[in-house]
């Protein structure tokens, strides 16, 4: 299983980067993605469409992404609020991060 | 440059341009208008910018003192606080802070506010503890006071997809409605593609938002106010008995049938809401409430929410720096020269296709040349803002009360001459607060108004802008102009000179007739300055004062310094441009008077340009002869050969040539050859004056 740990800012300034870094692991990794996101900074909406569209890319190819360590409170607080942890309900594409981050918030477990 | 980088950029330039001018401007008028909610809605919606950008941009000093300032007035919005001298002179003083910021990013430290804040927040203190005083009364008669209830909105705000290069952060939209009272938000990312399908910097995301607040439908509508052209936008009203706190029971019925099916329209959200309400909270006779029909309401309660609340806007702006703009011009003034060379060609070798194609062209380039020069026009208005401050900071300094009226705002001129008219018309500004209006008990014993008048007007005519300062001060004493000007050698003492001569002495460098020196004027370094500044513009100044009754200073300035239509002439080998705005018309030379000619039974002037720019040779049997007319003053330039129009890309003369008269700038010409570019008035003056003489 590969890992992929995310820090810093997540911002619209660094979406080209992170899309290209997740294409790669689509293209590269075996069956499952970790992903760490403890040390992610802020982030805006371009970072949870990255995220978004790299969970169902995992899905169609019968991959998986999942949450290795959850991020910070503040960011599933952003999620909430945004919405964003809800429409993930709805996709329910098996990969969703969103929906990991919401779940580790409300059972405590987040940084 | 980065994204980052650039929409910083984007920021910095927004902010010097438009949000600082913005609230100096509308701060400004407050003072006369402390009232008017038109002017408290500008300068709040300046704040509000200045907060979310600043904070989307890494300003955060900028944002923590637009953050204090946008709350209170947001309480001048609301009634509870009222705008006095006070607020907007810290006002004013945070809007400096806030430029310093912006200027140099580098200074963002908690250190640069935080004695405005402090300011700020005293006020704030001191409005509340009045305001506790006064509420305190009422509650203790009335005991616990009913809770007013809520409103529920549905928000369905979609933005486009290019709205994350624009520099906005939808989620910080969404945190000022969670602000505004209780808020659930629905994220829609069902066309969120795949990633080899995606372009991570566009926005695929919609959202539905419920909103319970105590606030109006405006109050929501201002979050939006500055993305409406980057997004649609539906806000209906669903209910306005909602008791707060109760909130979260139609959230949950509501919110998954939003997210489940995006289809459902307002009616359909007010039956259930209306089912909640009466089930939950208490009953009410009322049908579902009217979605608000006032200004900036949703077109209609259908419309709420599948159509935008704000029609499409068809035009929209965009912003370009300066320096592209500046780079075009130049590009337009070298394929104006090429152009010019080509039709010469064409004309030189009588081809027909080739003299299609040339006219092709020529009307192509003027075409661009037009447009090219209309997008850096400016209206002078834009300048208005910053004389205002000046007009408000001086006279406070100096213990007067000055009302600065500006007209003809909407007046247009190019962008460069309107930056390099700044320093001049600052200056004369500041001459006519220290030293010509006086002081208001002065004013009083003069049978005057305590406030002094200053008018600022622009207005064209013809090619050029005339701007005028007039002010109803004391004026000038032309006694102690002549005095002065027999003092320092300038004027004989036995000379009888005009009124209009005298004046023009306050020009002379290093003349001042002031008392006293302050540190605004008087030092007699400025008059010079501000002529010679007006004079690199291609421009003219001119003063005319009555004793007692005030002083006015005229400039004519040309409205644009890049590229003007001219009439090409030819004196021997030497070639001129004539400004095309000043020709009136052209005729053969036929001398019936010395010194003038007759036009239509007008005895006009003449001057030979040959005499005048002292080129040697013979004139040919039949000279021509331009007739240029300026306010009303008309000159006949001899010359050898009027050639025909041109367009001549102006380039400035170097300082050695600044004392030629008649001379205001050159041109290069198709074949590489340079034309000199004629400065009239001069020309006028020497013609009126040997007519005089003969």
């Amino acid at each position: 299983m590969g890992k992929i740990v995310l820090h810093g800012d997540c911002l619209v300034n660094r979406a080209e980067e992170l899309h290209h870094l997740f294409c790669h692991l689509l293209e590269q990794s075996d069956d499952q993605v970790a992903v760490d996101m403890s040390a992610v900074g802020r982030c805006d909406v371009s970072f949870f469409q990255v995220i978004c569209s790299a969970a169902r890319s995992f899905a169609q190819r019968d991959k998986h992404l999942a949450l290795d360590v959850p991020p910070p409170a503040a960011f599933s607080r952003q999620l909430e609020k945004s919405g964003m942890a809800s429409a993930c309900r709805k996709c329910d594409c098996g990969s969703c991060l969103f929906k990991a981050s919401s779940d580790a918030m409300q059972a405590g477990d987040v940084g | 440059m980065t994204t980052e980088s650039r929409v910083r950029q984007a920021f910095i330039e927004e902010a010097r341009e438009e949000l600082l001018p913005e609230l100096e401007s509308a701060l400004l008028e407050l003072v006369h208008a402390p009232e008017d909610m038109e002017l408290i809605n500008r300068a709040f919606r300046a704040l509000h910018t200045l907060k979310g950008s600043g904070a989307m941009f890494g300003f955060d000093r900028i944002s923590e003192l637009a953050h204090e300032l946008e709350t209170i007035f947001d309480d001048v919005r609301n009634g509870s606080f009222a705008v006095d001298n006070r607020l907007v002179e810290l006002t004013l003083a945070a809007k400096d802070r806030f430029q310093m910021l912006v200027d140099d990013p580098g200074l963002d430290g908690p250190e640069t506010v935080a004695d405005l804040l402090v300011a700020f927040r005293q006020i704030t203190a001191d409005v509340m503890t009045g305001k506790d005083a006064a509420s305190d009364s009422p509650k203790a008669t009335d005991g616990t006071p009913e809770a007013s209830a809520w409103s529920l909105y549905h928000i369905r705000f979609k933005p486009r997809p290019g709205i994350f290069t624009t520099g906005t952060n939808p989620l910080f939209l969404l945190d000022e409605l969670h602000e505004m009272g209780a808020a659930r938000v629905v994220a829609h990312v069902e066309s969120v593609p795949l990633l080899d399908g995606m372009d991570p910097e566009r926005c695929y995301t919609w959202w539905d938002i419920l909103l319970a607040t105590d606030q109006g439908q405006n109050a929501i509508q201002d979050v939006f106010i500055f993305v409406e052209d980057k997004c649609d936008l539906a806000i209906g009203l669903l209910t306005d008995a909602l008791q707060p706190g109760r909130e979260a029971p139609v959230f949950d019925r509501l919110a998954p049938v939003l997210l489940k099916d995006a289809s459902i329209d307002i009616e359909g959200l007010r039956r259930m809401v209306s089912g909640e309400v009466v089930a939950g909270d208490r009953k009410t006779d009322s049908a579902p409430a009217a979605v608000n029909t006032g200004p900036g309401a949703v077109p209609s309660a259908e419309a709420g929410v599948s159509a935008p609340a704000a029609p499409a806007k068809t035009t929209s702006s965009m912003r370009v720096q300066a320096r592209k703009l500046d780079q075009l011009v130049n590009l337009v003034g070298e394929l104006v020269i090429a152009q010019t060379r080509l039709s010469r060609l064409a004309d030189q070798h009588e081809d027909a296709t080739l003299s299609e194609i040339a006219e092709v062209i020529e009307r192509l380039s003027n075409d661009l040349r037009d447009t090219t020069l209309d997008i850096r026009m400016l209206p002078i208005g834009s300048s208005f803002g910053k004389f205002k401050r000046v007009a408000w900071d001086f006279s406070a300094q100096k213990g007067k009360e000055v009302d600065l009226v500006t007209e003809g705002a909407a007046t247009e001129l190019d962008k460069t001459v309107i930056e390099r008219l700044d320093d001049p018309l600052v200056h004369l500004l500041r001459n006519s607060i220290d030293h010509g209006i006086e002081n208001p008990e002065e004013r009083e014993r003069a049978g005057k108004p305590r406030h002094g008048k200053i008018v600022f007007s622009a207005e064209h005519a013809g090619g050029n802008v005339i701007i005028t300062i007039a002010d109803d001060g004391r004026g000038i004493d032309p006694e102690a102009v002549r005095a002065k000007a027999v003092e320092r050698g300038l004027l004989a003492s036995g000379a009888a000179p005009s009124e209009k001569e005298v004046l023009n002495f306050i020009f002379e460098p290093g003349f001042s007739t002031a008392g006293q020196i302050s540190d605004m004027s008087g030092r007699g370094v400025g008059m010079d300055v501000v002529r010679q500044n007006i004079t690199a513009l291609r421009g003219k100044v001119s003063v005319s004062s009555i004793k007692g009754q005030g002083t006015t200073v005229r400039m004519t300035i040309p409205l644009t310094l890049a590229i003007i239509d001219g009439l090409e002439v030819r004196i021997d080998r030497e070639h001129f441009i004539v400004p095309l705005a000043v020709v009136s018309e052209c005729l053969e030379h036929h001398r019936r008077r010395e010194g003038f000619i007759s036009l239509r039974d007008q005895l006009v002037p003449f001057l030979r340009l040959r005499e005048w720019f002292g080129i040697k040779g013979s004139p040919p049997q039949h000279e021509q002869v331009v007739v240029a007319s300026l306010e009303k003053r008309m000159v006949g330039l001899v010359v050898d050969e009027i050639i025909g129009l041109q367009q001549a890309v102006v380039k400035n003369l170097g300082r050695a040539y600044k004392d030629i008269q008649g001379v205001s700038g050159a041109t290069i010409q198709g074949d590489g050859c340079i034309a000199l570019i004629l400065d009239v008035e001069p020309l006028i003056q020497k013609a009126e004056q040997q007519g005089t003489e003969r």
